[in-house]
């Protein structure tokens, strides 16, 4: 969790270094403040990505096929450095790969590379930051578990599987183009423009989108196989693969069911656009951001 | 029986130790199957905490390096009496 002032919290596993705190520590239940300041954040399957307010790219923890982007170095309980960046205006974007943005122009990968998700030729991986494109205005980017998808000057690339989808994507970009997001499950790409949700890619768990756009999305996420959309600041709707709970439930009626009303009661494995919060009666909330994990989805709500 | 996904055997992590191949699940645990049970022409790997399995692509021989790495040998067939 990275706050505004560029402090960051980390909290859950710690087998594997991956918060960056010595190995006795294997989890931690709250959150625990990093030495430091940073300007982004990326978690990656068991380690993480960081970029600390000098510029300086840091990952902690295991990755086995590159993804500590430290060499052949698989394992690491301290953050330390891949990569200085030429500017603290940088981002990380990880999935179960990870690549940085230097500046809004270059493009650096790591990690496991067998569908040329990073970089043809395909290769088993790259366990150092590689450039893997140079353009002037990269404005988005999105990881699923074996693509990549960025746009450099409204232009959008697509590398690895979902490229099996690019005519179709290409022809919904460029017709709602400049005004699109795009954000990845780890199996599918979806595209939000105004009044218009498209999804691509694997669909077996309710992952692709099929309802109603919803009007006023202050905010949307994906987390590993679901979705998570906000409206006006007041709702919090989800879709995709629900099983553990993360899209809500179906059975509304608490009578009908013997779990407490927040408990996952199962109801809910391939979810349909569903309520799973509502600041409603609520005038002094509102939903600042809402976030998609694996199999769960974050609500974050500001107070005035 | 539908799986959540294919995935290539390259993809997957093996631990020579347990002889188990890993391959991570979106509900944040991993999928895994035992090699001993893949020689034996399972493909499909199982979540420990959730529902979905993966569908593992592989041809036999592609484990012979696997059982190199992890110092075993494929199990032997097992001789039934009439």
């Amino acid at each position: 969790m990275l706050l505004q002032d560029g402090s960051l919290y980390m909290t859950g596993d710690n087998s594997q270094g991956q918060c960056g705190w010595p190995k006795e520590v294997t989890h931690t239940i709250g959150w625990r403040l990093l030495p430091g300041k940073f300007v982004d954040v990326g978690c990656c399957w068991e380690s993480t990505v960081v970029i600390t307010a000098k510029g300086e790219v840091q990952s902690c923890g295991k990755g086995l096929k590159g993804e500590l982007g430290l060499g052949p170095l698989v394992q690491r309980s301290e953050l330390s450095t891949v990569m200085q960046l030429n500017t603290t205006n940088g981002s990380v974007h990880c999935c179960l790969h990870n690549v940085c943005v230097q500046d809004g122009a270059e493009l650096y990968g790591w990690g496991a590379n067998t569908k040329c998700q990073l970089l043809a030729p395909k290769s088993r991986y790259l366990n150092t930051p590689t450039l893997i494109h140079k353009g002037t205005s990269i404005t988005q980017v999105s990881l699923g578990k074996n693509f990549l998808c960025f746009v450099d000057q409204e232009e959008l690339t697509i590398q690895g599987t979902a490229s099996d989808f690019l005519p179709a994507i290409v022809q919904e970009f460029e017709a709602h183009k400049p005004c699109v997001q795009f954000h990845a499950m780890w199996s599918s790409l979806h595209m939000l423009a105004p009044g218009h949700l498209a999804s691509f890619g694997q669909g077996n768990h309710g992952q692709l989108f099929k309802d109603a756009v919803p009007s006023a999305i202050t905010s949307w996420a994906t987390g590993s196989e679901h979705g998570v959309l906000c409206v006006s600041r007041q709702d919090v709707l989800c879709w995709g693969w629900g099983e553990h709970g993360n899209c809500g439930r179906l059975t509304h009626d608490v009578a009908a069911t013997a779990q407490l009303p927040d408990e996952n009661d199962y109801s809910n494995q391939v979810s349909p656009l569903n309520l799973v919060y509502t600041c409603g009666s609520d005038p002094t909330a509102a939903v600042y951001k809402c976030y998609g994990g694996c199999a769960t989805t974050w609500i974050c709500i500001q107070h005035n | 029986m539908s799986t959540y996904d294919q995935v290539e055997i390259e993809d997957m992590t093996f631990d020579p130790d347990t002889q188990i191949f890993s391959y991570p699940c979106p509900c944040g645990d991993k999928f895994q199957i035992f090699i001993d049970d893949m020689f034996d022409g399972e493909d499909v790997a199982v979540c420990p905490s959730c529902s979905l399995m993966i569908q593992v692509i592989f041809e036999k021989e592609d484990l012979v390096c696997y059982y190199d790495e992890a110092g075993a040998q494929p199990p032997e067939p097992i001789a039934v009496a009439a």
